[in-house]
């Protein structure tokens, strides 16, 4: 099959018609988050379950293995209500398949990084404009915005805090994926 | 009649694990039915840990020790009435605090409101 962005090698393509919907807004950046899984096998089954209604456009399994969950050129439920509006549009969304104690494997960096540059090649981002990667390569945590529907506490509705993923909240501190580390690997691979 | 019969065949049935099964303990009480209050609060935790992991799944040890002491809470009442209850009370222990121990990952709970980890059951299809 040709990929659908040059030079995006991925392991497996499993595109869900449920999951994926077209784009609202234009493509902007990638953002990161993990799944909340303990299995590799049962993480991907998931997102084929009827009952899900959250999705990524690429999975990275713990071997770096890359599942494509959805076409690239459509947005996936991964983000919800955000600081960037439509940001299911706006961001490709990547997950590394852990959850909040498990940090993610090198494997799993390494592909995420290589997703990231091979992503922002495509669209010209950090070529020809000179963007900072800050607002290209965005953490759930630093986007996802709490609302009526997640929390009945007004005075949190507009704030950031709804979601911790991907630097969850190990109590050693340690985060599941460095965001800033990533940004540097991905900046020398471009 | 036959019909009222089978009705109250079936309530009995369903009902029957609930009842006091200690002569001792419904001898003093003038009512047809006893019902075991520590039964009814062993079904109470039954139903609350089910919808958990119906809904949300099993996080770690914590999580299912306290299923596993479910389960095995009506034997150990059981127990309790036929050895010397500092026997039973001490198996209780060991069992709990063997298993009880151990990491436990974040997760969405159905008892915890606004969970900020993600969950395989976020729905994020509105993002306007």
């Amino acid at each position: 099959m040709t990929p659908l962005i040059e030079g995006l090698e991925v392991d497996d393509r499993r595109h869900s018609h449920v999951l994926q919907a077209p784009l609202a807004a234009p493509r902007a950046g990638l953002m990161l988050h993990y799944d909340d899984s303990s299995r590799d096998d049962w993480a991907v089954e998931w997102f084929h379950d009827p009952r899900c209604t959250n999705g990524y456009t690429w999975l990275v399994l713990d071997d770096g293995r890359v599942v494509e969950l959805a076409d690239p050129a459509m947005r996936t439920p991964h983000a919800g209500p955000c600081r960037t509006p439509r940001a299911n549009s706006a961001y490709y969304g990547v997950a590394a398949a852990t959850n909040g104690m498990v940090p993610a494997t090198e494997a799993q960096l390494a592909s995420i990084t290589r997703i990231c540059a091979v992503v922002i090649r495509h669209h010209g981002w950090a070529l020809y404009r000179g963007d900072s990667l800050d607002a290209r390569i965005v953490g759930h945590d630093a986007q996802a915005v709490w609302t009526p529907a997640y929390t009945k506490r007004r005075e949190r509705w507009g704030t950031l805090g709804r979601k911790v993923d991907p630097t969850g909240q190990r109590p050693d501190g340690r985060p599941i994926i460095d965001l800033a580390a990533l940004r540097q690997r991905v900046a020398r691979t471009l | 009649m036959r019909f009222l019969d089978l009705i109250r065949a079936i309530a009995l049935g369903i009902l029957t694990p609930l009842l006091e099964k200690n002569v001792v303990k419904t001898l003093g009480v003038d009512v047809p039915l006893v019902f075991s209050m520590s039964r009814v609060i062993v079904l109470g935790f039954a139903v609350a840990m089910l919808h958990q992991i119906w809904y949300a799944g099993i996080a770690g040890w914590p999580d299912a020790t306290l299923a596993i002491s479910i389960v095995l809470a009506l034997p150990i009442l059981a127990a309790l009435e036929r050895v010397k209850p500092s026997e039973a009370v001490a198996f209780a222990k060991t069992l709990v605090n063997r298993f009880g121990l151990g990491d436990v990952r974040q997760m969405a709970s159905v008892y915890g409101g606004e969970t900020r980890e993600p969950s395989k059951f976020d729905d994020h299809r509105a993002d306007e």
